[in-house]
C-alpha cells in the first residue's frame, strides 16, 4: 500500500472542490477504509495477519461498505454509499499500480488466490513526495481560503 | 399495536437481519482466508522441518534484520531468529525485509532474493496523521445517535 498521506492526497484533490463537499468526508473515509482495518492488526500483532488475509480484498471491502451504510440515516444512505464504495475503489486502484516483492492484493479473493499489479512503484516510494503532498493541500487550501476572504 | 409501530418495528428488525447478514459475511470470508491461505510460511517450516525441506517460500510478515554476518545474515520474526545465508548490500539490523528464500529442515534459509523496505517506520507515521484528520472529519460532519443506531447529519 502507499502510505495513507498519499492516498488522502488523492482522495483530497478529487473531491475539493465545493460541490462534493458534503460527503467528502466519506469518500475519504473510503478511501483510508481498507488499510485502517488491517493494518494496524498487521502491525501491532503481528502473529493475527493471517486473520488480515480477506481484510484488503475487494469482495470484503464491498460488503462492509454495504455493513457501514447500514449504519447511516436511510435519507443518506445511498450517497454515503457511493462515496464509500468510490473511495475504497480509489484506494484499489493506487494500491494497484504498486509492485511488491513477495505477495500483493488478492483482487480476486476467495475464488481465486492470483495476485496481479501493474508494478509502477514500490509501496514505499511515494514517501518521497511526502513534503510535495503537505505543500500542495498547504497551497490548495490557502488559495481557497484568499478567495473566500475577497468573496471570489 | 398500530400500524405504524409495527411498520418501524418490523423496519428495525430488518435492519438488524441485514448487519448481522453482512456482519456474518466478513467473518466467513475472514476465517476462509485464514484456513485456505496457500502460502508456506516460516513458522510452519520450523514446525515441521522434515515436511518443508527444500520448499521455497515468500516471507514478508513484519521480519527485521537481526545480525549480519560475512557469509549473510539473521532474521526475526514472531520472536524466531533464522540464519539466512546468501549475499545481502545496504542491510543493516533493525531493517525491516521481504524474503525469497528456501527452506533447509537443519533451520537455516538460502537468500534467493530480497527487498528492504528502509522507510517502513516512517511510512506508519506518516500514515497516522492523516487517518486521524479523516476521521475527526467524518465526525465532525455526522454524529451517532445511540437511541437509533444511526449516523446523521450535522447541521
Amino acid at each position: 500500500m502507499p502510505d495513507l498521506l498519499t492516498h488522502y492526497t488523492a482522495a483530497y484533490f478529487l473531491t475539493r472542490s465545493s460541490a462534493f463537499l458534503r460527503f467528502r468526508a466519506v469518500f475519504y473515509f473510503g478511501t483510508i477504509l481498507p488499510d485502517i482495518i488491517s493494518r494496524p492488526v498487521y502491525i501491532l500483532f503481528p502473529k493475527l495477519a493471517v486473520y488480515t488475509v480477506a481484510m484488503h480484498t475487494p469482495v470484503f471491502l464491498f460488503i462492509l461498505c454495504l455493513f457501514l451504510t447500514e449504519l447511516f440515516h436511510k435519507e443518506i444512505k445511498e450517497n454515503v454509499r457511493n462515496y464509500l464504495f468510490m473511495g475504497v475503489l480509489l484506494h484499489l486502484i493506487l494500491d494497484l499500480l504498486q509492485k511488491h516483492h513477495v505477495g500483493g492484493y488478492f483482487w480476486f479473493f476467495p475464488f481465486s488466490w492470483k495476485t496481479f499489479e501493474i508494478g509502477l512503484f514500490w509501496p514505499d516510494t511515494p514517501l518521497q513526495l511526502t513534503p510535495v503532498w503537505i505543500s500542495l493541500i498547504l497551497m490548495t487550501e490557502g488559495i481557497y481560503y484568499m478567495k473566500k476572504r475577497k468573496g471570489v | 399495536m398500530s400500524l405504524r409501530v409495527r411498520l418501524i418495528n418490523n423496519g428495525r428488525q430488518f435492519r438488524i437481519v441485514v448487519l448481522l447478514t453482512y456482519f456474518i459475511a466478513m467473518l466467513l470470508l475472514i476465517f476462509y482466508g485464514k484456513n485456505f491461505y496457500p502460502a508456506i510460511t516460516l513458522e510452519m517450516c520450523l514446525n515441521q522441518p522434515e515436511r518443508y525441506d527444500g520448499s521455497q517460500i515468500d516471507i514478508g510478515t513484519e521480519i527485521t534484520v537481526d545480525k549480519i554476518y560475512q557469509d549473510g545474515f539473521t532474521i526475526k520474526q514472531f520472536g524466531h531468529i533464522v540464519k539466512v545465508k546468501g549475499r545481502a548490500e545496504n542491510m543493516e539490523p533493525g531493517d525491516f525485509i521481504t524474503l525469497s528464500v528456501v527452506f533447509h529442515k537443519d533451520g537455516w534459509l538460502e537468500l534467493k532474493s530480497y527487498h528492504i523496505a528502509k522507510k517502513r517506520r516512517f511510512k506508519i507515521a506518516v500514515s497516522i496523521f492523516p487517518a486521524l484528520l479523516v476521521i475527526y472529519l467524518l465526525l465532525k460532519s455526522f454524529s451517532f445517535d445511540f437511541k437509533r443506531f444511526v449516523f446523521e447529519e450535522r447541521h
